[in-house]
């Protein structure tokens, strides 16, 4: 019966968050932030600009071939992209410019965190920044 | 516990009316072509503008790629318009060759296979019906980016609901990071109550409905 309540409350302030949230639109890249590592071995944070890449490829190039589909859930590190894998499938001096550009892709603010920005996706569980409430990865 | 319940409906009321008003998403009656997100949009003149990425604040300003790298406005503003997300409508810009992703990494391409069927969701709600359009999506996408993980092979079968859509997961996982945004609830919510549904078709394409 509590139990019946809460689901019935939890729908009003859904409702409530999704009035909210509707009125938050803004122009979106889907820029993804990659640092794990970069930052703290002192580079900048690795920003991955979808737009860009998606004029070029569809999804299923990148997903889930070389990348799961999920915001933080792909280890990458330097040395297996010089390797081939990863941005380095592509980013070999063959299909597109090779990793010796480092600053292009180590392009992003100090500070940033992993993660999706610019976009109104509210985040969810599994992402490496969610602090576990259904909006946290709003930036 | 009267009371809490009466305050409860009409918050629920309340929130489900301005959406419905803001969105055109309920059905309107006394019109015979109900007003939906797309028809609310073209109506307004729409200029779209993109964000330089010196001041996104995601590209730091003083780097030295700021200058190298692409500003989106510079092609974005050359394909088929949006008033949402990143302001184009990429179905359409797929749809007429308006571009031309490659669907291999590597030469010769491979067979990505595309499939030309839509499946109704959302019959039992009060919203708008919702058609998923699998022609839009595997033309972006393969099968195994959505079956079995996010989505399974069997229509009724993956527990999709508007909450864990706006959590990101399920359809939100793509919409509203990637593809556009989850606020064109009209784009989904495409199908008016009050049309005679298609039954379901025998075959791989044809239109699938939930009970
Ligand atoms: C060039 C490669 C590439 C292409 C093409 C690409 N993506 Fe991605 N995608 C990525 C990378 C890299 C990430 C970040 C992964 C990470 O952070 O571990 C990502 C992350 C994602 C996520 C995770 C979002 C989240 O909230 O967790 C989604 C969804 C996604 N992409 C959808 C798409 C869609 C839809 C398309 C096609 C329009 C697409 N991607 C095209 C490389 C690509
Ligand atoms: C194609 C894009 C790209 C280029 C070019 C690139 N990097 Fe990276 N780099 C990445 C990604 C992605 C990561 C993983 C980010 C993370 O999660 O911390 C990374 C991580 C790193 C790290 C963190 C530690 C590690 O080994 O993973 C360092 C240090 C680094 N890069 C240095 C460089 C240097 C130096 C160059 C130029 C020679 C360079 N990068 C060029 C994409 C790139
Ligand atoms: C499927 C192949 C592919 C993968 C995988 C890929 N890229 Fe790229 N990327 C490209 C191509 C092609 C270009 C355009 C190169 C050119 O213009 O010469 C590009 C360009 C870029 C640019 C420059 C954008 C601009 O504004 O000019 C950045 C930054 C970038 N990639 C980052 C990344 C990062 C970071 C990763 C890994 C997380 C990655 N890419 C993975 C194919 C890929
Ligand atoms: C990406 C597609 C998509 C978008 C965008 C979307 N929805 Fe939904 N919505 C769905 C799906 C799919 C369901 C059906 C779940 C089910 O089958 O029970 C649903 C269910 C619902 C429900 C519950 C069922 C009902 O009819 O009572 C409501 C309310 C709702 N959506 C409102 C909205 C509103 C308001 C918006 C805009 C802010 C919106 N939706 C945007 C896909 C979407
Ligand atoms: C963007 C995600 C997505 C992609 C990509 C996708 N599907 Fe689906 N598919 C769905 C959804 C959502 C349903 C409905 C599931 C439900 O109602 O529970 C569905 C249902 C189906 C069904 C069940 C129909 C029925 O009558 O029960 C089949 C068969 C199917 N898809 C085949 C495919 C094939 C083949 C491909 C690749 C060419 C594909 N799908 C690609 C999302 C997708
Ligand atoms: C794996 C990622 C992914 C998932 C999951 C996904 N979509 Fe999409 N969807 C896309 C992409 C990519 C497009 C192409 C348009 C764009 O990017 O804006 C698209 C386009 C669409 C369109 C056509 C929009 C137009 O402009 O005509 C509709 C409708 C739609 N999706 C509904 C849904 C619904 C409903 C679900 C959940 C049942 C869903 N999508 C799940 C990736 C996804």
């Amino acid at each position: 019966m509590i139990f019946k309540e809460m689901i019935a409350w939890r729908r009003t302030v859904l409702l409530f968050a999704l009035m909210l949230f509707v009125t938050l639109a803004q122009a979106e890249y889907a820029d993804v932030v990659l640092n794990r590592r970069a930052e703290t071995e002192g580079m900048r944070p690795v920003v991955f600009p979808h737009w860009f890449h998606r004029l070029r490829f569809t999804c299923n190039v990148c997903h889930p071939d070389i990348f799961k589909m999920r915001a933080g859930s792909n280890d990458v590190t330097m040395a297996e992209i010089i390797d081939g894998k990863f941005c380095g499938k592509c980013h070999n001096g063959e299909i597109a410019w090779s990793p010796e550009h480092c600053h292009r892709c180590h392009s992003g603010l100090p500070g940033l965190r992993s993660g999706f920005k610019n976009s109104q996706n509210p985040g969810g569980p599994g992402t490496i920044n969610s602090p576990g409430s259904a909006f946290g990865r709003r930036e | 516990m009267v009371l809490i319940r009466v305050f409860r409906m009409i918050g629920v009321a309340i929130c489900i009316h301005f959406l419905c008003v803001r969105f055109g998403l309920a059905d309107d009656l006394s019109a015979e072509q109900p007003v939906t997100l797309e028809t609310f949009a073209s109506k307004q003149d729409f200029v779209p503008t993109w964000m330089r990425l010196a001041e996104d604040k995601v590209h730091d300003p003083s780097g030295p790629a700021i200058n190298e790298l692409q500003y989106p406005g510079e092609i974005l503003s050359r394909l088929p318009k949006d008033t949402l997300g990143n302001q184009v409508r990429w179905v359409t810009a797929m749809q007429s060759g308006a571009i031309k992703p490659r669907r291999s990494r590597l030469l010769p391409e491979d067979e990505i296979p595309v499939l030309d069927m839509d499946v109704l969701l959302n019959l039992r709600g009060s919203a708008h019906i919702v058609r998923f359009p699998h022609l839009a999506h595997t033309q972006w996408l393969s099968c195994n980016n959505c079956h079995e993980d996010i989505f399974k092979t069997k229509i009724g079968e993956s527990k999709i609901g508007m909450i864990n859509i706006l959590s990101g997961e399920k359809c939100g996982l793509c919409h509203g990071a990637v593809s556009f945004p989850l606020i064109g609830c009209g784009r989904c919510h495409s199908v008016s109550r009050y049309t005679q549904l298609p039954y379901r078709a025998p075959g791989a394409s044809g239109v699938g409905a939930v009970q």
